[in-house]
């Protein structure tokens, strides 16, 4: 009997619906059936979640590593905040023009004393003023539960509690809405969910960090 | 060609002292084909040759303010003619470059100056000297894909030596050269390998071309003296000009540190006693970035 309490009490402390967990097995892959690496899946819960509440979520980091920003995509959720460090040994200037989180870090070395917090979900797409080409992206997250596809296209997300789920694909080239990607899916306790996204990619037409002869190029 | 290969000795034993002190930037092979080599009117003036050149350029920039950045460069260069070797030359260059960026991101307009001062060594010494070139220009990405430029120069070539007069009341600077050139130029991202350029290009000033003894063209021209790199009884004449020059090219993107281009350009020269010349150019260059 005291066993059994004991059990009770580690069920409530962990909530129960922790130790009833799934997993979505998710591929992207891109019209030619190739895995499309950098995809961000997303699942949110049928059941909207309480509001989260109390400091940040979680800290993480974008580098800056030969002038290219390291990952180039990161999923983070709502409320977390990123570091910038820069890595090289210049100078960078990292900004955002984006709707879901504006700021800039003018020129600097090392790591900023003040990570950025990202209070809204959506797309936040990061440059540099010194070295256009420089690109990133911010995945910000309204559900805690996502992923990001490896460069076999696959990604798993791990632990979600059972129940019905909208899960969404979103990647920086995807052709279209990242709404017309959702699907339902219903994570059991019982082995994983799988699921196959095709997306189609734009041309990445993006200004490019290769030189081109009458440029002025010295960087 | 022995000339040429030893020069090449001590400008790639420079360019491997700029590597090791990381900060060599650029690289350059370039095969050019010019079909008006002496830039001549007549059809018994006109040479093409097959030209090869190496290129390498090093630097550091200043980020001197948010918007400011200051570069320093040096520029290391060799060319080689399969036919004319006389115009086979190692050039040395030192360049200053202000670029100033109106706002945030790369649609920000911006405005560069610069100044440079090169060091011209031929095979044919007569064409020794120093060209120095100030630039003023504009830029502004329209979009990712669109970018334009207008750019203003002042260029002016002044050679070591003074060649012997042909005539006593007619200089023989021939390669004293000035000129203004305007040029508005483009890049357009055709593919995510594929990248198109285009110039246009006004040139106002001097030009040197090389002709057979040709009265008409003498009297009318500022500086005549005998120019042996393109065989006997050949002489270069200056005048001034309006040229205009068109370029394209279309740049095949290898990594996100080299490309392959292949370009033409089309030169059309108009000058004074209706003295005229047309050239054609196609090149073929790989750029490689450290």
């Amino acid at each position: 009997m005291r066993a059994s309490c004991a059990w009770v009490a580690l069920l409530s402390s962990l909530g129960a619906g922790e130790l009833l967990a799934g997993d979505i097995q998710a591929k992207v892959r891109d019209k030619t059936g190739k895995g499309v690496a950098d995809a961000v899946i997303v699942a949110l819960p049928a059941t909207p979640m309480p509001a989260a509440t109390g400091g940040p979520v979680s800290s993480m980091v974008v580098d800056q590593i030969n002038k290219e920003f390291v990952p180039y995509v990161l999923p983070i959720q709502v409320g977390s905040s990123v570091n910038f460090p820069n890595r090289d040994n210049i100078r960078h200037h990292v900004y955002s023009f984006s709707p879901a989180k504006t700021f800039e870090l003018p020129l600097y070395t090392g790591t900023p004393a003040t990570p950025v917090l990202f209070e809204k979900p959506g797309v936040v797409i990061l440059g540099c003023n010194i070295h256009d080409w420089m690109i990133g992206y911010i995945y910000v997250s309204e559900s805690p539960y996502f992923a990001k596809t490896g460069a076999d296209g696959k990604a798993v997300l791990a632990d979600l509690p059972q129940g019905e789920y909208v899960v969404r694909a979103w990647h920086p080239r995807l052709e279209g809405r990242e709404e017309a990607t959702e699907r339902k899916l219903t994570v059991t306790r019982s082995g994983a969910t799988e699921s196959v996204w095709e997306i189609g990619l734009l041309a990445d037409l993006r200004i490019r960090r290769a030189p081109i002869p009458g440029q002025s190029g010295y960087h | 060609m022995t000339g040429i290969r030893w020069t090449f000795v001590p400008l790639l034993t420079c360019a491997a002292c700029v590597a090791q002190a990381g900060w060599l930037d650029e690289t350059e092979l370039e095969l050019r084909f010019d079909d008006n080599l002496p830039r001549g009117q007549l059809k018994r003036d006109i040479k093409s040759d097959m030209a090869v050149a190496v290129t390498a350029e090093g630097g550091h920039g200043y980020q001197v303010t948010d918007n400011g950045r200051l570069t320093l460069t040096m520029t290391l260069s060799a060319t080689g003619y399969r036919q004319y070797s006389g115009l086979d030359h190692v050039d040395a260059g030192v360049g200053v470059a202000y670029r100033h960026k109106f706002g945030l991101g790369p649609l920000a307009p911006e405005a560069r100056a610069s100044i440079s001062a090169t060091r011209l060594e031929y095979r044919h010494d007569g064409r020794d000297g120093w060209l120095y070139s100030a630039q003023l220009g504009v830029g502004k990405r329209l979009t990712e894909r669109l970018g334009l430029t207008a750019t203003y120069e002042f260029e002016r070539r002044k050679s070591d030596y003074v060649l012997d007069r042909l005539l006593p009341t007619v200089p023989a600077d021939v390669f004293d050269l000035t000129s203004r050139n305007f040029t508005l130029g483009g890049d357009y991202t055709l593919s995510s390998d594929y990248v198109l350029s285009a110039a246009y290009t006004i040139r106002n000033g001097d030009v040197v071309s090389t002709t057979m003894r040709n009265l008409p063209i003498f009297l009318v021209s500022s500086a005549i003296a005998e120019d042996p790199v393109f065989g006997g009884d050949r002489y270069a004449y200056k005048m001034k000009a309006i040229t205009r020059g068109a370029s394209l090219g279309v740049s095949r993107l290898i990594n996100d540190r080299s490309s392959f281009t292949v370009g033409y350009e089309y030169i059309d020269s108009r000058a004074e006693g209706g003295v005229d010349y047309q050239a054609n150019i196609v090149r073929a260059i790989y750029l490689h970035q450290f």
